[in-house]
């Protein structure tokens, strides 16, 4: 009840609304619309998974599509090995494997979290990197995971991409829903409290180790969530699940919308969109680089991103934008 | 077996020493300013494509882009400190490490661009020394030579020189430096210079030993900063032996297990220090 | 009545220095005790062994009768501790009402845990009380000196510890700034009903303040008594040679 209450806000309905209307999309009927949404939200969804770790704890999660690789992964084992043992097609719709995919991710993290999370600041940036090319690694040359040719689904699940729609809509929406209720709750404080000072956090009670820990494993769920859609969407994982190229975007996108806000993730993956639009239309190869460009110039001169900028500038939505 | 071990080890010291080159150059630049610079592949890379793009397109010898590559190094690191490093030195980890991250994005993808993703390697010299049982390939010694060179040489500037005097002084305590009148602003310049000559000649030594593409500027850097961590931050005879040492165990994962899982054991090994010896191997300060 | 503070022969060395040395000492409910000595004393350190930052090397810190040496900072604070710092570190990009909420929501050991709509009144509660009200809304980063330093002890005070430990909360306040905090410290003693320690260099104000001042030297303790005989104290007055002591 008090948590509906505290929805009753205009960022939480105006992005209800939002998604809302994100919804009628494949109702346009346009394969080429539904892709490029698809797109999106997974971006989005990753987007608000990595805004849990960096923007609420201030620890830099550089590996973060670790998870999101887990989580395809996951799904891709489950369709083979179920697919073979049935030999055919699944009998239900593999996207209820889902939510399996960000438990896998979920796992992983609480394993790994206690010792990397005792890493601080830059430590801990390079370690992330670390897991994520030693996991890449191991994904590339062990047999049972495809290898480096990876896993094709195709016998044994049909290419659906409205379901996989509708499933990173909801993950999208739940992710932006649990960001909200984090920062409400006790969780959220002493996050805020340990990404301000982490020692000062000890000494008011915080239980830092605690709370860095659920927050990575609650943040890896959605990546894990995101990556298993994925991979039944494309109907095909490989190592490149774990690549460099997304863990650049959603970073792209945090910062543009805007680090640690709920409403950062949503705003930072439309905008990265439409720039990433612009500038594959006049520097097909090239938007990369401008990418790079683009980090460092939000960092240096708007580490808020849009929605820092706004609420920092426009007095009226400090309220507001959240 | 014998003469095998022998020979892994030897690879192990060669390839290491080169690692140990690169690693100078952050652990310089993280122990002084404070600043980590995430796009340090990306800086050694610059170094072993200039060497590439010098002998491919013109024939030129390495021994001459070696040389070439420290004029490069000062322009190219000059100017990143100029236009970036100078404004977030003193800043939280989160602002630097970001911004270095975005440049690493910029110049991995230029790099991309202009020279594609292919793996290129130099073939140069294809003569070996035999020492015993051990072989010994010319290039390798060569770069070797250069690394003990380049070492000696950071040395005696640390020890012999007043502004390596004050690199040092700024290193054990930047407020007494500056209370000692030590030129700050100056010495970060010169620190974060000489970390990227560092950088960009380990990378044009790297490009005469092995192979190379544009997405090895990752491993290559975490090997950087797995030697600083075993090392010692801001420890530069840490960061050879490191470099000597993270070179031998990839050497040997590679000959004995497989190289497909040499950078994962580097990587295994970076979060094993991280844990159980944060101030390195040769270091005694906790961080 | 019982101590709510007792440290028993506690020490800690860093490398080959010892920055507190077989220090024992008890403090009673609702007493304040100034905590004096010369610059490097082990007063801070001292604090940081209270409170958990570092653990002991010897001996023993028991608070309310139960052993707190070996518990983490964290553990210890819920137990009913809370500090300021000698320099000041609030949470910079919060408001100073987010702060003192933190101090809420993870504070009033016994009363279970306070939601964060609570934490908010109590937290206004105290900004009212220190004089802060006009600025709950600002990022505390932008606060001045005397400001911060109010603004940690509200965000000590609202999590309602039964014992406060102040680390040079006056130093660099102008003096108006000074007798607004002796003020609200007395008040904070006897309409809370809190146990203080206060670290401080002026003399003058910790003399007035507390029932009691220990001297540390070199980490040990030199003195321990009523301010004015600690005053006349000629060991007390040899450890100070060349400071101002009154
Ligand atoms: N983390 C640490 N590592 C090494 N030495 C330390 C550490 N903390 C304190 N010290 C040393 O311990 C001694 C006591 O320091 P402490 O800060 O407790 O003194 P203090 O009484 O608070 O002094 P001041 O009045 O200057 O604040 C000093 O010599 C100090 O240099
Ligand atoms: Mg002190």
């Amino acid at each position: 009840m008090t948590l509906l209450a505290l929805c009753a806000r205009p960022t939480p309905i105006a992005l209800l609304l939002a998604f809302a209307v994100m919804a009628l999309i494949p109702l346009a009927r346009n394969p080429e619309l539904n892709g490029y949404f698809l797109t999106l939200l997974d971006l989005m969804l990753l987007t608000y998974s990595l805004n849990m770790v960096v923007g609420f704890s201030g620890y830099l999660s550089f590996g973060h599509i670790v998870f999101w690789g887990l989580g395809g992964y996951t799904a891709g084992m489950l369709v083979t090995t179920i697919g073979r043992a049935i030999a055919g097609e699944l009998t239900f719709s593999p996207y209820l494997l889902v939510p399996l995919g960000g438990l896998v991710a979920s796992a992983f993290a609480a394993v790994i979290a206690y010792p990397i999370l005792r890493i601080r600041g830059a430590y801990f940036a390079i370690a992330t990197f670390s897991v994520n090319l030693a996991v890449q690694t191991i994904f590339f040359n062990v047999p049972v995971f495809g290898g480096a040719e990876g896993l094709p689904l195709k016998r044994f699940m049909s290419y659906q991409i409205v379901p996989a729609f509708y499933w990173l809509l909801a993950f999208g929406l739940l992710a932006f829903l649990s960001s909200y209720l984090i920062l409400r709750i006790k969780l959220g404080y002493g996050l805020l409290a340990i990404l301000n000072d982490e020692d000062v956090a000890q000494t008011m009670g915080v239980n830092t180790t605690l709370y860095k820990i659920l927050i990575y494993i609650i943040a890896a769920f959605f990546a894990g969530a995101g990556g298993a859609v994925w991979a039944l969407a494309q109907v095909f994982v490989d190592p490149e699940n774990f690549g460099i190229t997304r863990s650049i975007e959603m970073f792209v996108a945090m910062l543009l919308g805007g680090v640690g806000t709920t409403l950062g993730p949503f705003i930072g993956a439309f905008i990265y969109f439409a720039i990433k639009d612009l500038l594959i239309i006049r520097f097909p190869h090239l938007h990369l680089v401008f990418f790079g460009g683009i980090i460092m110039i939000i960092v240096l001169f708007v580490p808020g991103g849009l929605v820092g900028a706004l609420r920092q500038h426009v007095p009226g939505l400090r309220r507001i934008l959240e | 077996m014998f003469a095998l071990l022998l020979q892994v080890i030897a690879n192990g010291l060669l390839i290491g020493s080169i690692y140990g080159l690169a690693a100078l150059g952050l652990t310089l630049v993280w122990g002084i300013m404070d600043v980590v610079n995430l796009a340090h592949g990306e800086f050694i890379l610059v170094g072993a494509y200039l060497c590439y793009w010098l002998f491919a397109g013109w024939g030129i010898s390495p021994l001459v882009s070696f040389a070439l590559s420290i004029p490069l190094g000062v322009l190219f690191g000059w100017l990143v400190h100029v236009v970036l490093i100078r404004q977030v030195v003193g800043k939280p980890a989160l602002t630097t490490l970001l911004l270095t991250f975005g440049l690493s994005i910029l110049l991995n993808n230029l790099m991309l661009n202009i020279f594609t993703p292919d793996v290129r390697m130099i073939r140069w010299s294809q003569q070996s020394i035999l020492v015993g049982p051990l072989v010994l390939p010319s290039t390798r010694l060569i770069a070797f030579g250069i690394v003990l060179l380049l070492t000696a040489a950071l040395y005696l500037f640390l020890e012999r020189t007043y502004p390596g005097r004050g690199i040092r002084a700024l290193m054990q305590d930047a407020e007494a430096a500056a209370a000692l009148g030590v030129n700050t602003a100056r010495i970060l310049l010169l620190s974060f210079v000489i970390g990227t000559i560092f950088a960009v000649v380990a990378g044009a030594l790297v490009s005469v030993v092995l192979p190379f593409e544009p997405a090895s500027a990752l491993p290559l850097a975490i090997v950087a900063f797995v030697v600083v961590v075993v090392g010692g931050l801001g420890r530069p005879l840490g960061a050879m032996l490191g470099g000597i040492l993270v070179g031998t165990v990839e050497s040997f994962t590679g000959t004995f297990i497989s190289q497909a899982y040499a950078p994962a054991t580097v990587s295994f090994l970076l979060i094993l220090f991280l844990l159980v010896r944060p101030a390195g191997l040769f270091g005694t300060t906790v961080r | 009545m019982g101590a709510i503070l007792e440290l028993q022969g506690v020490t800690k060395r860093f490398g080959g220095l010892t920055a507190v040395r077989d220090v024992s000492l008890a403090v009673a409910p609702r007493e304040i005790v100034g905590l004096i000595g010369p610059n490097g004393a082990g007063k801070t350190t001292l604090f940081n062994l209270i409170t958990g930052v570092y653990r002991p090397d010897d001996g023993r810190i028991r608070f309310n009768g139960e052993r707190t040496d070996g518990l983490s900072a964290y553990q210890i604070a819920r137990r009913g501790i809370r500090r300021t710092y000698q320099v000041v570190r609030p949470f910079p990009e919060m408001t100073v009402l987010e702060n003192l909420m933190v101090g809420a929501i993870f504070g009033t050991p016994g009363q279970g845990r306070l939601l964060p709509v609570e934490a908010a009144a109590q937290a206004r509660r105290t900004l009212e009380f220190l004089g802060l009200g006009g600025r709950a809304e600002t990022l505390s980063k932008h606060l001045n000196l005397g400001e911060k330093k109010r603004l940690e002890l509200g965000r000590a005070l609202t999590a309602d510890p039964a014992l406060l430990l102040l680390d040079e909360a006056l130093a660099g306040l102008t003096p108006s700034e000074i007798d607004h905090a002796v003020d609200l410290i007395s008040r904070i003693r006897r309409e809370l009903g809190k146990t203080l320690i206060i670290v401080e260099h002026v003399m003058r104000t910790i003399m007035k303040i507390s029932d009691r001042i220990v001297v540390l030297h070199h980490g040990e303790k030199i003195a321990d008594g009523p301010p004015d005989v600690i005053a006349r104290d000629p060991q007390v007055v040899e450890a100070y040679l060349g400071e101002a002591m009154l």
